[in-house]
């Protein structure tokens, strides 16, 4: 109790809270605008933090953290443009919402969801980051494989009705991610005597690519078929209103992605982009109706950011309890512990005990004020389906370009980004889902990793994967999967439409 | 969805599958001179499986194209074809060749005219392209855009954005 109190009035100083404010703004921009990405605001903030107290400066980080993983659902659900790779999950049933006049429920069910599960994520890492930390642990190169294998069966999953389009897609995916120099040896592969290829595609030109510019390019050969909304949106009409039967439907996916993402969020090297996917697929796969997802389907904006947002408080609990950062975000905050003289680790629970507490309620207070600010910025946000075609989808061509190039400082990646966008658009004109092509790319590393170092530690022999409990259990979760997938395609054909 | 006229029509998928054959092709034999490296698995293992995979799903692909067109009658010329609604189709063909054609540029350009003048250049086209033909609002995006991305860029996130090699 007395660590409560300590600790409370170290987050109850208007600094404090001014740094989670300011943070959570800044996060929310960055996060909306496609190719600004977290880890570059968090990186650039750092700096800041320094002058202020060690609470203050990680209010900030924290506040830019959460808001920035959410602000990828705005611009996803407005203009089917993801500002960050995980919010291309809450694309897939946000804008074909947006588009049927219904943007003001996808987004109030984005920010929703996403506090749920920030709120779940944040309990999480209090009640259980000791014991959560030490399991992640037990997850090694067998498991991921599994794991990524596991994920993978999702390809299926969103590719059903159209199998053999989705699994080319899917397996281009895992194909692109294989370019550039060898992970495990340092070898160089399909890199055709480029240099440039050295690195490998670029993730965020991918993505950009795939979703904004082929969006635009999709658009512009239709012309000005979105209309724009004309007179003030207002988020109390109907249309943009949640209904009983909308939190029927999401209600259960928030839960089983919250903990689920949390889980994720705990294991080094996963991040929000896998846990958004996987839930995403995992509520598509348990849903009866599965034919309406990608059509709008409530549930799936819910799955999809309530995995998303999920990871935010649990990537925390290695950071915290073992010093290990689980990603580029809790590495650079790694810095900021340092410069401010705590070490991250179990001494930092025995002997900075105040501080661990006023970083756990600062973590709820963030999340409760992500809900106010987000719930008072949405009136803004949504005035966005009021812009025409011909001034709104220039400027996304610009932010995806300027996106892009700040993230990488390389005209050679704008044109990759180009490329991707061309791939885009044709997939979408003949057929082929983009969301499989995606989840491979963000699946290939973990699987061919976890797959080629599993078989160093286990001298080649492929009973590391059946004999460990873990790995094995993903792969028989991949099986059922399978099984279901193959079921329902059977029976979708044999049950005339 | 057909790609080519003539007697009968061949699907597009026939021709997806085709091209998609022919760059496995090509990526199999630059794997296969790779020289791949590693213990148990090797270097060039899984992405010569994967293009071994989408070589197989490609013949799926094209086998399935081929036999959906064999069952289908052919059309007579001209069959079923609306004129304007081909012209439309064309012209939107045009329009996303004028884009791409536009973004090159725009890349291109970047370097030697900087990133205000040529972000104000391509937002003024595209405006152009999408139709936009309101002078005002068309000035105003393609200056005031450019201009606030470049103050939070440069001033708010201290990121550097392309400089002019032209203009200094």
């Amino acid at each position: 109790m007395d660590m409560f109190l300590a600790g409370l009035e170290m987050v109850a100083t208007p600094t404090a809270l001014a740094m989670i404010v300011a943070g959570l703004l800044i996060g929310i921009v960055i996060g909306a605008i496609p190719g600004l990405n977290v880890p570059l605001a968090v990186a650039i903030a750092l700096p800041i933090t320094f002058s202020l107290t060690p609470i203050g400066g990680l209010a900030m980080l924290v506040g830019i953290y959460k808001g920035g993983t959410y602000g990828g659902s705005l611009s996803a659900v407005l203009i089917n443009v993801p500002g960050t790779p995980a919010a291309a999950a809450t694309a897939l049933d946000g804008a074909p919402l947006t588009r049927q006049g219904k943007a003001g429920k996808a987004l109030k069910m984005s920010l929703y969801a996403s506090i749920i599960a920030e709120f779940i994520s944040d309990i999480a890492l209090i009640a259980f980051a000791v014991p959560m930390a030490l399991f992640a642990l037990k997850i090694g190169p067998a498991e991921n494989f599994a794991l990524g294998v596991f994920a993978l069966t999702l390809v299926g999953v969103l590719a059903q009705g159209n199998m053999i389009k989705g699994l080319i897609a899917g397996t281009l995916g895992l194909f692109l991610s294989t370019f550039g120099v060898d992970p495990l040896t340092g070898d160089f592969r399909l890199t055709f005597g480029f240099r440039e290829l050295a690195g490998g595609w670029a993730f965020i030109a991918l993505v950009i690519g795939i979703f904004a510019v082929a969006e635009v390019l999709g658009v512009v050969e239709r012309r000005l078929t979105r209309e724009a909304q004309t007179g003030k949106v207002r988020l109390g009409d109907p249309q943009h209103s949640l209904d009983r039967d909308d939190w029927r439907r999401s209600l259960p996916a928030i839960g089983r992605s919250s903990a689920i993402g949390a889980f994720i969020g705990a294991v080094p090297g996963l991040g929000a982009a896998v846990s958004a996917y996987l839930n995403y697929g995992i509520t598509r796969n348990m849903s009866r109706h599965p034919e309406r997802f990608g059509e709008g389907a409530i549930e799936g904006v819910a799955a999809a950011e309530s995995g998303n947002n999920a990871v935010t408080g649990t990537t925390f609990a290695p950071l915290l309890t073992l010093g290990v950062p689980g990603d580029v975000i809790t590495a650079i905050m790694l810095g900021a512990f340092i410069v401010h003289g705590l070490i991250p680790g179990p001494l930092l629970f025995a002997q900075q005990g105040d501080f661990v507490a006023a970083f756990f309620i600062m973590m709820l207070l963030a999340t409760f004020l992500h809900l106010v600010i987000g719930r008072l910025g949405m009136p803004l946000f949504i005035q966005t389906t009021r812009l025409p075609n011909a001034m709104l989808f220039p400027v996304i061509l610009v932010l995806s370009v300027t996106g892009v190039y700040v993230t990488t400082h390389n005209f050679l990646d704008l044109f990759v980004m180009l490329g991707f966008g061309i791939l885009g658009y044709g997939m979408n004109r003949f057929g082929f889902p983009i969301a499989p092509l995606l989840i491979g790319f963000i699946l290939g590393p973990l699987v061919e990793v976890g797959f080629r170092q599993a078989m160093i530690l286990s001298r080649g022999s492929l009973d590391i994967f059946v004999t460990r409990p873990i790995a094995a259990g993903f792969l028989l979760l991949a099986l059922a999967t399978i099984a279901i997938v193959a079921w329902r395609e059977t029976r979708g054909r044999q049950v005339p439409s | 969805m057909t790609a080519m006229g003539g007697m009968r029509r061949v699907p597009a998928d026939a021709w997806i599958g085709l091209v998609l054959l022919a760059v496995c092709g090509v990526l199999l034999n630059d794997l296969l001179a790779t020289e791949g490296s590693g213990a148990f698995v090797k270097t060039t293992t899984l992405p010569t499986a994967l293009v071994i995979v989408i070589g197989l799903l490609s013949v799926v692909l094209l086998g399935r194209a081929l036999w959906h067109a064999a069952g289908t009658r052919p059309a007579a010329p001209g069959a079923g074809v609306d004129p304007a609604a081909a012209r439309e189709a064309r012209a939107g063909l045009l329009r996303v060749g004028a884009m791409v054609l536009g973004i090159v540029a725009y890349i291109l350009a970047l370097p030697w005219l900087g990133y205000f003048a040529a972000t104000a250049l391509f937002l003024a086209g595209a405006n152009l392209l999408f139709g936009n033909r309101r002078p005002v609002s068309l000035i105003a995006v393609a200056l005031l855009v450019p201009l606030a991305l470049l103050l939070f860029f440069e001033r708010f996130m201290l990121v550097l954005l392309p400089s002019s090699r032209l203009l200094g």
